[in-house]
């Protein structure tokens, strides 16, 4: 699968679709957009991964810096992650802020 | 057993993991241990490219073996860089809350969860990390 990654902002939710994977060649165009994002009064931060395969620790950390920068206050979820995801995911311990849920109702 | 060198530069990240990722396809490996393989790879690979070589420009080495005896897929990366054991990094305590989260050292604690039989060595001047992935 191609690998793809879009960012959208509106009625204060940042919603961002990662499609393939977000590895150390892409994970740096997910933080560009990202810090687009950075002042904007933001409560959800919801990243859709139903499409990802793969990230890696470059992409955990555009996770961080999401819920570090764009809003210490955003609630951050992780909607439908693949087992390969949801497992790296647990395993770094970033579930203790990110809210792993089927669907995203909003 | 396949070998790939190359300079040690991003562009080449994909070519340098296919390596690996290619050979765990032919020895049909799950899913889920290819998605492992490849993630212990470029954690490794991209600490090489980023800090290995500071001043010149250097090659970073890929190569697989096959364990045959336990279904196993032995994966060596090498770079004649500064001499660095990313072993040696201490382990990120990954239940610190995230406000307060140093963010290095991830890449080398997932490489440790998901691989055995990490070892680094320093070989002919070459920083030498090799790890192994057994059975599908």
């Amino acid at each position: 699968m191609e690998s793809k990654i879009s960012v959208s902002f509106q009625n204060n939710i940042a919603r961002i679709e990662l499609q393939g994977r977000v590895d150390a060649t892409n994970a740096p165009v997910l933080a560009e957009e990202l810090k687009k994002l950075v002042g904007q009064p933001i409560n959800q931060i919801v990243f859709l991964a139903k499409e990802l395969e793969y990230i890696s620790s470059a992409g955990l950390r555009t996770i961080i810096f999401a819920k570090q920068k764009l809003g210490e206050n955003a609630q951050v979820f992780l909607i439908a992650p693949q087992p390969t995801v949801s497992e790296v995911i647990k395993m770094s311990g970033l579930d203790s802020f990110l809210t792993m849920q089927d669907s995203f109702d909003n | 057993m396949k070998t790939l060198t190359l300079p040690a530069k991003m562009e080449n990240l994909k070519a340098l993991i296919d390596v690996v990722v290619a050979e765990a396809e032919q020895l049909h490996f799950a899913r889920d241990s290819q998605s492992k393989l490849r993630l212990a790879t470029e954690e490794v690979l991209v600490n090489i490219i980023s800090y290995a070589y500071p001043e010149q420009s250097g090659d970073v080495t890929v190569s697989t073996d096959r364990i045959p005896e336990n279904a196993g897929l032995r994966v060596e990366i090498s770079d004649a860089g500064v001499p660095f054991d990313p072993l040696s990094i201490p382990t990120p305590d990954v239940h610190v809350p995230i406000e307060k989260r140093h963010i290095g050292g991830l890449g080398i604690f997932l490489l440790r969860e998901n691989m055995s039989d990490v070892t680094y060595r320093r070989i002919n001047g070459r920083n030498t990390l090799s790890f192994v992935k057994y059975g599908a």
